[in-house]
């Protein structure tokens, strides 16, 4: 009885939520300056790649450094299936002809690229996720070099060191979200089902995973694989909107940053990566203007450039030394106990029919 | 007719001889002892079984079935569960969470009903935490459900890994050293309990154990093992009264 009360306010607040989320993108997309607009896309990438990162980090115990590889594809492979035949006889002239002649939309483009990345942790991760601890860390960054060695010597694919022009601005603020919804709802699912439990079984304790039945390999490969997905797209959804990128564009900087805020957020709480993307995005934009040097009731800062990535590395280390299980642990923001707090009645419901269920 | 036999078993660690020659034949129902000094070679017997350590020589048949070349994931879903002289919970899981990984061993939803949470997914869920709650109200766990597991207290925590170990619907238990840190009156308690589950869930047991009223109490027959080798085996009564496990290993336990 009261479970199914309680699935109707879920399904009723997540039909708000969505509608409110519409209504804040039609407010950026009608009242917000282009500069915030590319502030907001920019949050909406970097949510889906740390939720992502969350899945196999965080859920599962498989600390991946090479994520970023899986971006990279996406880049690269979104682009190759997008940009128009003419473009790419301008900007690649020696694809090979089957390539040079696709020409598809974005969102088949962005459903391969994941497809294609989920195939590629397959593969990487059927060696590698055997192993465990810092290993598969080790494993995972060799994994990044090497994607990041093919970019530079597959020339006529990616125009090796140069950087890659030529793809058609497709992203906006609704693609992003839209990702976002659903690379959300997917963790979501996923982390509420035996497929999840296995996850955070494996985590905890390998050797009694195996005891309760539960295939590693098999939990860890998923988890691999899912989030390689939607670290692709975001990949595709990037290269879409930043329309000029290079091999280096894929290497450590965007690796830690996205790794900050997994951590900040807490491993294992989709909700805790998506504030903690939300603050030090907003955060290391305010800081970056403030490089250029700023004025301040009447004094005139000196240009400091380097400072939001300064800020950046210590807030992470101030959360590795004293709050190492980032903003919220493994735990979710629930709507519940504030609810509760807010609406006694609301509260003695939830608990009368917790005693009637025992 | 019998659940488990196992011919000339072997292990050695560096030379070491942990288990040598070991035999069993375990008919159905039974509850078997194993015992022995610290370093006898009792928990690696258990891996062996269970599928944790390669074997150097001899097979383990399980329902009449070779197991010895199958994994450990692979035994229990044949119905062969552990616990462990160690507890291994998933400690910051919740109580709940921690059966429900072994109780959703027996069917779970395809991945397309989980993504788009379909009444057959839903269906799953729901058999798979009736049978995780009543797991847990047999041990007295119910009203902890949301709790970590490892913030509960000791003996809770052996009991959950008993539960957990149930909800994969095993035929035959392993339990190394249940009652390891229990008070006599937490163990006597364990007694009661260990032969409950054997008649309501029909299970054989085989249980590695050192308090001695434990063993005793509960166990048709008794393995003495000393380094590695089968020294003694018997009903409890004739291996408490056998003079060379009195010298190797049991002394003034027994008389205890
Ligand atoms: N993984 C291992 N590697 C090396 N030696 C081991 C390993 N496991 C057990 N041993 C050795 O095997 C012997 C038997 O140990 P164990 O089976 O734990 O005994 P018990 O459970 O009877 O106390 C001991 O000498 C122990 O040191
Ligand atoms: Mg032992």
């Amino acid at each position: 009885m009261i479970e199914r009360w309680q699935a109707r306010v879920r399904a009723m607040s997540l039909l708000a939520g969505l509608a409110l989320l519409a209504l804040a993108l039609l407010g950026l997309q009608y009242g917000a300056s282009t500069y915030v607009q590319r502030v907001a896309v920019d949050i909406g990438i970097m949510i889906i790649l740390t939720v992502s990162l969350n899945l196999s980090n965080g859920y599962t115990g498989v600390f991946s450094l090479g994520h970023t590889g899986f971006m990279a594809l996406g880049a690269y492979g979104s682009a190759l299936l997008t940009m128009t035949p003419q473009v790419k006889a301008l900007n690649l002239p020696d694809l090979p002809a089957w390539l040079a002649h696709v020409h598809l939309g974005f969102l088949p483009a962005l459903v391969l690229v994941g497809l294609a990345a989920a195939a590629v942790a397959l593969a990487v991760g059927y060696p590698i996720l055997r192993l465990t601890g810092p290993y598969v860390a080790v494993a995972t960054l060799g994994f990044l070099v090497i994607v990041h060695i093919v970019i530079i010597n597959a020339q006529a694919y990616t125009r090796g060191a140069r950087t890659f022009l030529g793809l058609a601005p497709l992203t906006n603020l609704w693609w992003v979200y839209g990702a976002v919804v659903v690379t959300i709802y997917t963790a979501w699912r996923i982390v509420n089902s035996p497929i999840g439990r296995a996850m955070l079984a494996v985590r905890e304790d390998p050797v009694a995973a195996r005891g309760a039945g539960v295939d590693i390999l098999r939990a860890r490969l998923w988890s691999f694989a899912v989030s390689a997905f939607f670290t692709a797209v975001a990949g595709a959804l990037w290269a879409h909107f930043i329309l000029a990128f290079s091999a280096s564009s894929f290497w450590f900087a965007v690796t830690f940053e996205v790794i900050v805020m997994l951590i900040v957020g807490g491993l294992g709480s989709i909700s805790g990566s998506v504030a903690a993307t939300v603050a030090l995005s907003i955060l290391s934009e305010v800081l970056r203007n403030a490089e250029r040097g700023v004025t301040l009731f009447g004094y005139h800062t000196p240009a400091l450039y380097g400072l939001s990535q300064i800020v950046f590395a210590l807030v992470f280390i101030a959360f590795i030394v004293y709050r190492p299980q980032g903003l919220f642990g493994d735990r979710e923001f629930s709507l519940w106990p504030i609810l509760a707090r807010w609406y006694p009645p609301l509260r003695e419901a939830v608990m009368a029919g917790r005693q009637l269920a025992e | 007719m019998s659940l488990l036999v196992v011919e000339g078993l072997e292990k050695s660690f560096a030379g070491v001889h942990a288990v040598a020659g070991y035999r069993l034949e375990l008919p159905e129902g039974a509850i078997h002892g194993v015992i022995g000094p610290n370093g006898a070679g009792k928990t690696t017997l258990f891996n062996l079984i269970s599928g944790y350590v390669r074997p150097d020589a001899g097979r383990v048949r399980f329902a009449g079935r070779d197991i010895t070349h199958l994994p450990a994931e692979a035994r229990v879903r044949l119905g062969l569960a552990r616990t462990y002289q160690n507890i291994r919970l998933f400690k910051s899981l919740s109580v709940l969470d921690n059966v429900r990984v072994a109780a959703q061993l027996h069917g779970s939803a395809p991945f397309p009903h989980v993504l788009l949470s379909t009444p057959r997914f839903r269906a799953s869920e729901a058999r798979i935490r009736r049978e995780a709650e009543e797991l847990l109200d047999l041990f007295g766990l119910g009203p902890h459900r949301d709790a970590r597991a490892g913030s509960l207290p000791y003996g809770l925590q052996r009991k959950l890994e008993i539960a957990r170990a149930l909800a994969a619907r095993p035929r035959l238990l392993l339990l190394d050293e249940p009652a390891a840190g229990m008070n006599p009156a937490e163990a006597a308690q364990l007694v009661a309990q260990i032969r409950s589950i054997r008649d309501r869930f029909g299970l054989t047991i085989m249980l590695v154990e050192h308090v001695m009223p434990v063993v005793m109490g509960l166990c048709d027959r008794i393995q003495v093992l000393d380094h590695g080798e089968i020294i003694a085996e018997g009903s409890p009564e004739a291996v408490r009264r056998d003079p060379k496990v009195v010298e190797a290993y049991l002394g003034t336990a027994v008389e205890a």
